[in-house]
């Protein structure tokens, strides 16, 4: 009996010894061209938010094998408070999911169902081996995701953004048995308070954290019950993304009732974008005599050699699942730009992360992934981020320096 | 009731070594899904730690890197490369560092020769190095340097021969059997003094390394894309002509895996950069995995981390300390019962070393026999209760380790909600639910299955029930007490010292659980000394 046991795993054993050989990879996609490589930064030209994000998750996930395929797949409809807040909460381990939208009349594409079943989730071990999270889509499409492709699909409905980040901040805590002390605070009501939460929504699917809304002027009670839920020595710690025209002095105040307050933002979305990239805050949370536990918030980074998701904070629908690049593959912050420019604060904090030459064999590298296509981030601008990432020098541009003043190259009355 | 203990050994044998040759099969496969789904409705080529640039031709690829890398430093000349051209081609391109302590001698003339040139090439571009090239009994360059610098002459005798070297005074050959072996080597190789090779070994940890990959067949290609040796530090390595790598190239690579201290965040970083058409979908997936930046601990899947290693010896040497028991009790000690035999087994699994050390103590004594076929040992009060420990970890210690697997397999059960929210809402999480389980199991099997029929053998003039209750206090306690050393470091382990929580398929999960269950032991020892000296327990068996 023993042997055939034997036997069994021996030839499983044999059966497995992989190989590398195949057919051309390097064939035609229907995106291959627009997907502009330089020395120093690589488009992923999505013409939509749907598309943007399949091209995300097939740059991501090879799924050649289990682990490089997917935890689980997160679904959404194309609502940005929706998106946003699943990227803020459910991408980053132990999930590991990027994220697919519904078509804009919420149903699965075709290109969106076979981009599911191509990256072949292993489940997630802390939460029943769930292979999707349906984020308020339709019980027709999750049953469609069910039958068709036969994954194990967890949902949650709250039209509500607000009490939905209540309801996640309580899944997320029967993942990891912890509500992290570090919670994101964006403005729900604000045009710009998505945009200048980009950044750190970017951090969170790098490392998880908390996610709560506020409106401009007050404080929900699911973002009170969220924050009284975490039991750091200073109550939560708190990063409002934007400064007091986005989310105003009246609320940090009152969120100072249960912790500590920080903002990470500039004089507009871009610097705010800036600031983030460089943005750390470490200290105190939470000790008990043998054990200790720091607070470690943001990427803080100020120098060569790191990688950034650069694009344009507009398209936020496509910029939104763009954070999966900081959870894999080259980590990194999200830097905002406008289509045809690099805004000073960008290029200014680029030229502070600029590369040098660091030994006889190497030099240290920056690189950076360009999201949407041309119409998002037109190819010049492309280029000059190239320069302002590579070694090399960059010529003089006394335009970037301008202010944003009429112009006085036409005769005004 | 014989039957149960080796029904439960089996269960426990089934269970782990099932999962073991699940992991040695999932480290064993390379890209098993690359040619079913993996390709299907991609739109681009490229992936986070490959970028492809897929071309028509060389011209093509040299026309499209002309504005792709702008850069005065990295900029080739304006001609296409060719077969025919491709040595003015690269001396026209270069520019020479007038301070350069080497020369590089490589064979010229046809596309076979450039096969096994571009490797040095690179380095020749990115250093500023001086080439010569051998060409139908020529050395074409040769006036350019001079003889007291350092050269390097790369490829076999047969392209550049030992007698057109001898006025060159120090000379260094570097052959391989291939040029997919040359570029690897050169990869590897550095000598400080003469600034000669990229010195991309194994255990740099440090540095942003950059490759270029091709085959021999599409050498071409490589020189055309060759600025990225200068603006991304880039080696030339190579595939193989049928679009696969070689398990030297994929050692390479894995050596290339960066491991991070804090967050992924944290540099270096390494990219492919694929200019051959004809390289298969499946290696790039695997070289992209490949150099997927990993904690230290374990260094992702396939990759051996430190600790990784160090538990890994710890989880190899119990396999064989477990097999030493096992064997020596079967053909050694004819009198022990098999019960017992298998407990031992089963504990030395999980105590490495101490499980034989304790065993042959234990055995090592003087014995009478009590009964027909029953015998006992005359030990001292620790060493019962060593053994005592033995012969309920040996069951429930695994057991438990089984439970977990199971759960592991299936996913944790979890529960939220405002309800569960307050203090206790850890008890809806995944970590503190297996650990629940864990032990419900396993104390539920190890008293009905091995406890109960263990105590009624040595006891028949007892009543069932009450065999049936002490065993079940006795278990519970005793397990208890292997938890306690248990779960207090499998928490550890998983939720605090180990980044990324280990999966089932990772031997970090494995190995985890071998220590954790070693400190349950050593913390339930102690308390089977009370269970002896109560004489709830027998230490003599």
């Amino acid at each position: 009996m023993i042997r055939y046991f034997y036997i069994i795993a021996l030839g499983l054993l044999l059966t497995a010894c992989g190989k590398t050989e195949g057919g051309p990879g390097g064939g035609s996609h229907p995106l291959q061209q627009e997907a502009v490589a330089t020395a120093y930064t690589v488009r992923l030209p999505g013409r939509n938010p749907e598309e943007q994000a399949i091209l995300l998750s097939q740059t991501v996930y090879p799924a050649t094998r289990e682990d490089n395929a997917v935890g689980a797949i997160i679904l959404a409809p194309q609502d940005e408070r929706i998106a946003f807040m699943a990227m803020n909460r459910i991408t980053h381990m132990p999930v590991n999911a990027p994220l697919l939208y519904l078509s804009e009349d919420n149903t699965i594409s075709e290109q969106t169902l076979r981009e599911m079943k191509r990256l072949r989730p292993d489940g997630v071990i802390q939460d029943k081996r769930m292979d999707v999270y349906a984020v308020n889509v339709p019980k027709e499409q999750v049953i469609k995701v069910r039958e068709i492709l036969g994954y194990k699909v967890r949902t949650f409905y709250e039209e509500d953004p607000v009490k939905l980040a209540s309801v996640l901040d309580m899944w997320q805590a029967a993942l990891k048995a912890d509500h992290p002390d570090e919670v994101v605070i964006s403005a729900i009501d604000h045009p710009d308070g998505m945009k200048h939460g980009l950044g750190p929504m970017g951090w969170n699917a790098h490392m998880g954290r908390g996610f709560a809304w506020v409106y401009r002027d007050s404080v929900p009670q699911a973002t009170i019950d969220i924050l009284k839920r975490r039991y750091g020595d200073f109550g939560s710690f708190m990063y409002l993304t934007g400064g007091s025209d986005v989310i105003s002095d009246k609320v940090a105040q009152e969120l100072g009732q249960y912790g500590l307050v920080r903002r990470i933002s500039g004089p507009n979305v871009y610097a705010s974008s800036a600031v983030n990239a460089g943005y750390k805050d470490f200290g105190r949370n939470w000790g008990w005599w043998w054990d200790w536990d720091p607070r470690s918030f943001g990427w803080g980074i100020a120098q060569a050699g790191h990688n950034y998701i650069i694009g344009n904070p507009d398209d936020l629908l496509s910029m939104i699942p763009a954070a999966v690049l900081g959870h894999m593959g080259k980590h990194g912050p999200i830097l905002l730009v406008e289509p045809d420019s690099v805004p000073k604060a960008t290029a200014d904090y680029l030229k502070m992360v600029k590369p040098f030459k660091t030994g006889p064999q190497q030099t240290i590298l920056n690189f950076a992934w360009i999201i949407g296509d041309t119409t998002s981030v037109s190819l010049a601008t492309q280029q000059k981020l190239d320069r302002l990432l590579s070694p090399f020098d960059i010529p003089a541009d006394t335009s970037a320096y301008l202010t944003e003043a009429p112009t006085l190259q036409e005769k005004k009355d | 009731m014989k039957w149960t203990y080796p029904i439960v050994a089996f269960t426990i044998f089934f269970v782990l070594g099932f999962g073991l040759v699940n992991l040695i099969k999932e480290d064993l496969e390379v890209a098993p899904w690359a040619g079913s789904t993996a390709t299907e409705g991609r739109l681009i080529s490229h992936t986070k730690n490959v970028t492809r640039l897929v071309n028509a031709s060389p011209a093509d690829l040299h026309a499209y890197l002309k504005t792709a890398i702008p850069y005065e430093e990295a900029q080739t000349t304006n001609m296409a490369p060719s077969e025919e051209n491709w040595q003015d081609f690269f001396i026209a391109s270069l520019n020479v560092n007038p301070e350069a302590r080497h020369v590089i001698i490589l064979p010229g003339g046809d596309k076979k020769a450039l096969a096994w040139s571009l490797p040095a090439l690179y380095y020749a571009y990115f250093y500023g190095s001086p080439v010569i090239f051998y060409n139908n009994g020529e050395l074409i360059g040769r006036e350019n340097v001079t003889n007291a610098m350092q050269a390097y002459v790369l490829g076999t005798e047969q392209m550049v021969p030992d007698e057109v070297l001898s006025d060159f005074g120090d000379v260094e050959r570097i052959s391989a059997n291939s040029p997919q072996q040359l570029a690897l080597k050169l990869a590897e190789y550095r000598d400080e003094e003469t600034e000669f090779g990229w010195g991309r070994e194994v255990d740099r940890d440090n540095g942003y390394f950059h490759y270029v990959l091709t085959t021999p067949e599409d050498a071409l290609e490589g020189l055309a894309a060759i600025p990225y040796a200068v603006s991304n530090n880039a080696s030339l390595l190579y595939a193989e002509e049928d679009g696969g790598i070689s398990g030297e190239l994929d050692r390479y690579a894995f050596a290339q895996r960066a491991d991070w201290f804090v967050t992924p965040s944290e540099g270096p970083f390494r990219h492919f950069w694929f200019v051959s058409n004809r390289i298969s979908y499946a290696a790039q997936g695997r070289l992209d995995f490949s150099l997927e930046k990993a904690e230290y601990a374990s260094m992702g899947p396939i990759a051996l981390g430190d600790t990784e290693a160090l538990l890994s010896i710890f989880f190899i040497w119990g396999i064989a300390s477990a097999l030493f028991v096992w064997i020596h009790s079967l053909y050694f000690l004819p009198m022990v019962n098999m019960p017992i035999k298998i407990g031992w087994t089963l504990a030395s699994l999980l105590l490495p070393v101490l499980g034989p050390v304790l065993y042959i103590n234990s055995y090592r004594r003087p014995a009478k026999e009590v009964d027909d076929g029953d015998w006992r040992w005359i030990r001292s009060h620790n060493q019962q209760s060593a053994t005592a420990t033995i012969m309920g970890f040996g069951y429930g210690a695994p057991l438990m380790i089984v439970v977990g697997f199971i759960l592991v397999w299936f996913g944790f059960p979890i529960f939220f909600g405002e309800g569960m929210e307050g203090t206790f809402f850890w008890l809806g999480a995944g970590m503190p639910i297996m650990m629940i389980a864990m032990y419900i199991f396993a104390v539920l099997i190890a008293w009905a299955l091995v406890q109960y029929p263990m105590k009624k053998s040595m006891m028949p003039g007892m009543s069932a029930k009450k065999i049936s209750k002490m065993a079940l206090i006795t278990t519970a306690l005793s397990m208890l007490a292997v938890s306690l050393g248990m779960m207090s470091v499998s928490w550890y382990m998983f939720m605090n010292k180990i980044p990324m929580m280990p999966k089932e398929d990772d031997v970090l999960w494995f190995a985890s659980m071998w220590l954790a269950s070693f400190i349950g032991f050593l913390v339930a020892w102690p308390f089977n000394w009370i269970f002896i000296r109560k004489q709830l327990k027998p230490g003599n068996v």
